[in-house]
């Protein structure tokens, strides 16, 4: 029963009076990026990193890291409760991953059942966030038990396999998506060597010897990339926004959606554990479970509630699901864990099979706090979701240039470099003219982060074998890992070739 | 999509490979001679740049028809007048972030802040100038008294 014990250590440190502020600072902040449609959960988690690093800065390294992280946690599944008012409101999601919830959301809004709508998305969320926990609680120990065992070449296997789960299923091109992964694990080479203590690709610039900052990359691609996107092909004029009016969802709007809520929190918990699949496409997949098996099948799209209650269950399902890879293995799923993972690092703490032995704290601290967190976004969305629908009125016209100099801020205050702030320009427009072309930045930034790690698992794998490249394939985990990796790229390709549409992840 | 953009950067990424990969060759050598040196990672990194950049220009070649196609249309829309306007705006808002960035250390935080924002805002949406500049100047003031004052930051504030 050690579990418990430490669930119980990990409420006593979420509960405390400066880590319940840092979650509901997170939740909040999560759902504002969930509301406006300019910035993503990427993006958000990129730009909040270097702020939190400043409100911990007089904490210990570990209560700093657990802190950070319970806020940083709190922005991503915030996001996910955010980004359905937008899409019932608008018609606009505010995320990719409430894209299927505009289907049915908007209908409703135009019905005048903008509310329900709502607070369903809210209880649904809520309900999901809790089933994720669940799983994550009881998936935690077994696997990072099963996963203390790998050997070096094991590790380097899984990280390929994380790579190219992510960009299987990043964009509509995989081979444009390997090149970003290829960047992405160059980007990570450049640097002193850690085992040798060699300079490579620095050419005597002293700004390049501590590598390049993985931040300043993220907030560039995401952040900026999608500021200047924004500006140059939406139009940030302001749209009408449908009305609120009964926030409590009828007797029969809450039966009809019981099932589709427990259909959705089960599919985006497995969908969001493996690898690449992530929030987006496990509310795609919600939706059209819902159309395949609902009684009421043939009202989806017409308003019906169900249409809202299963994606918007899924994609928060999903992103507590998201957690367990990255707490237990240490190979983030998709972008936005990856980012949280660059955190975690940036405290020194390494996520992987050792964090829970090494920092229960953190992790206990992580999951307590997130039980409250989702307690915190169902009190906070229902009533004060007119409040937040308000939000959606900030002129775009404010919010561009603010997410710009929040941008050079955050990237300033951590590194203190005008290098870094011209890579973080070059960064914002490579990420919009990439994006732009179906060249998904996602992948870069995991390599980025991932890169340095596979790379000295690699070598001290050959160093155990002499050099023989052999050992990869010859140890059975190791093996495995690279079969599935590679199923994972060739599968899709061989569907898309026999011209199957093939759902991406745009969220990566 | 766009065709022109893929095969450049079909190019582009080659390009990136094979420097990549005759630059970690240089690393290799200038180390002991061990079995896997600090050269090996990066090589294979750029060998597999080359060849996905080769496979990359083969599909852009392939898909030439359903390209042309797409092409055409993007034209129409990049022709028309509101996303000239759109570009126009697009560049200020570069030019006034390089000019923040540069002179963000010379001239310090709260000068360059507040001056870029005003400038942005009114860019963006050319409204009441009063407007912007309360923002401009809450915005500046918060982060810089937040920061440096209340959680002890360092950020070169004012050139005097």
């Amino acid at each position: 029963m050690d579990t418990i014990n430490y669930l119980i250590d990990g409420f006593t440190i979420a509960l405390s009076w400066y880590n319940i502020l840092f979650a509901l600072l997170g939740v909040i902040i999560g759902t504002l990026v969930g509301v406006l449609p300019g910035i993503g959960p990427m993006s958000g988690v990129a730009l909040l990193i270097p702020v939190t690093a400043t409100l911990t800065s007089g904490m210990p390294l570990e209560s700093a890291a657990t802190s950070s992280i319970i806020l940083l946690a709190g922005v991503y599944y915030g996001a996910m409760y955010g980004g359905s008012t937008t899409s019932i409101l608008l018609n606009t999601p505010g995320e990719s991953s409430s894209v299927v919830t505009t289907l049915d959301g908007y209908q409703m809004a135009q019905q005048g059942r903008a509310g329900s709508a709502l607070a369903i998305a809210a209880i649904g969320s809520f309900i999901a966030g809790i089933v994720a926990l669940i799983g994550l609680i009881l998936l935690a120990e077994p696997l990072s038990k099963l996963a203390i065992d790998f050997s070096p070449a094991d590790y380097f296997s899984l990280m390929v396999l994380g790579l190219a789960a992510v960009s299987g299923l990043a964009g509509k091109s995989i081979t444009k998506a390997l090149i970003m992964t290829c960047a992405g694990l160059f980007l990570g080479t450049i640097g002193i060597d850690v085992v040798t203590g060699v300079a490579r690709f620095t050419y005597n610039q002293s700004v390049l010897y501590s590598g390049i900052e993985f931040l300043t990359v993220a907030v560039g691609l995401f952040a900026l990339g999608e500021v200047f996107k924004t500006i140059l092909e939406k139009d940030y004029k302001q749209e009408e926004i449908s009305k609120i009016n009964r926030i409590i969802p009828t007797k029969e709007e809450m039966k009809d959606s019981a099932a589709p809520i427990a259909r959705g929190s089960i599919l985006g918990f497995l969908l969001g554990v493996l690898p690449g699949a992530g929030a987006t496409l496990s509310s795609f997949f919600a939706y059209s479970l819902e159309k395949k098996v609902n009684k009421k099948r043939d009202k989806l799209g017409k308003g019906y509630i169900a249409g809202v209650a299963a994606p918007e269950s899924a994609n928060n399902a999903a992103s507590g699901g998201a957690m367990i890879p990255l707490l237990t293995l240490g190979i983030p799923g998709s972008g936005t864990t990856a980012i949280l993972m660059g955190a975690l690092i940036m405290y020194n703490v390494q996520p992987g099979p050792l964090l829970f032995e090494e920092k229960p704290n953190v992790v206990w601290g992580l999951i307590a706090s997130m039980f409250i967190g989702n307690v915190m976004l169902l009190i906070l969305n229902m009533p004060l979701v007119k409040v937040f629908a308000k939000i959606i009125d900030t002129p775009k016209k404010y919010l561009l240039p603010i997410i710009i100099a929040i941008s050079i801020f955050g990237v300033y205050a951590v590194q203190y470099t005008t290098f870094d702030l011209i890579l973080l320009l070059v960064c914002g427009i490579l990420g919009y003219l990439l994006s732009k072309n179906d060249f998904p930045v996602a992948p870069l930034v995991l390599a980025l982060i991932l890169g340095p790690m596979m790379e000295s698992n690699m070598r001290r794998a050959l160093t155990i074998s002499n050099g023989d490249y052999s050992i990869f394939i010859k140890e059975p985990f190791s093996l495995a890992f690279l079969i599935i990796a590679l199923l994972w790229i060739f599968i899709p390709l061989l569907l898309k070739m026999r011209g199957k549409n093939v759902v991406i992840s745009d969220e990566g | 999509m766009n065709l022109k953009f893929d095969k450049i950067s079909s190019l582009v990424f080659f390009i990136l490979g094979l420097f990549i990969f005759l630059e970690s060759r240089k690393i290799s050598q200038s180390t002991l001679d061990t079995a896997i040196g600090p050269g090996v990672f990066p090589a294979v990194i750029g060998i597999a740049l080359m060849v996905l950049s080769v496979v990359l220009f083969i599909e852009t070649i392939k898909f030439k028809k359903i390209y042309k196609i797409i092409e055409k249309e993007t034209e129409k829309e990049s022709n028309d007048e509101e996303s000239q306007s759109n570009k126009k705006v697009f560049f200020i808002i570069i030019i006034s972030t390089f000019l923040y960035i540069l002179l963000l250390e010379k001239i310090g935080y709260v000068i360059t802040t507040f001056l870029f924002l005003f400038v942005a805002f009114q860019t963006l949406e050319r409204s009441k100038w009063i407007t912007s500049f309360i923002v401009a100047a809450l915005f500046t003031g918060t982060i810089y008294v937040g920061f440096v004052k209340i959680l002890g930051g360092n950020l070169p504030g004012l050139p005097f």
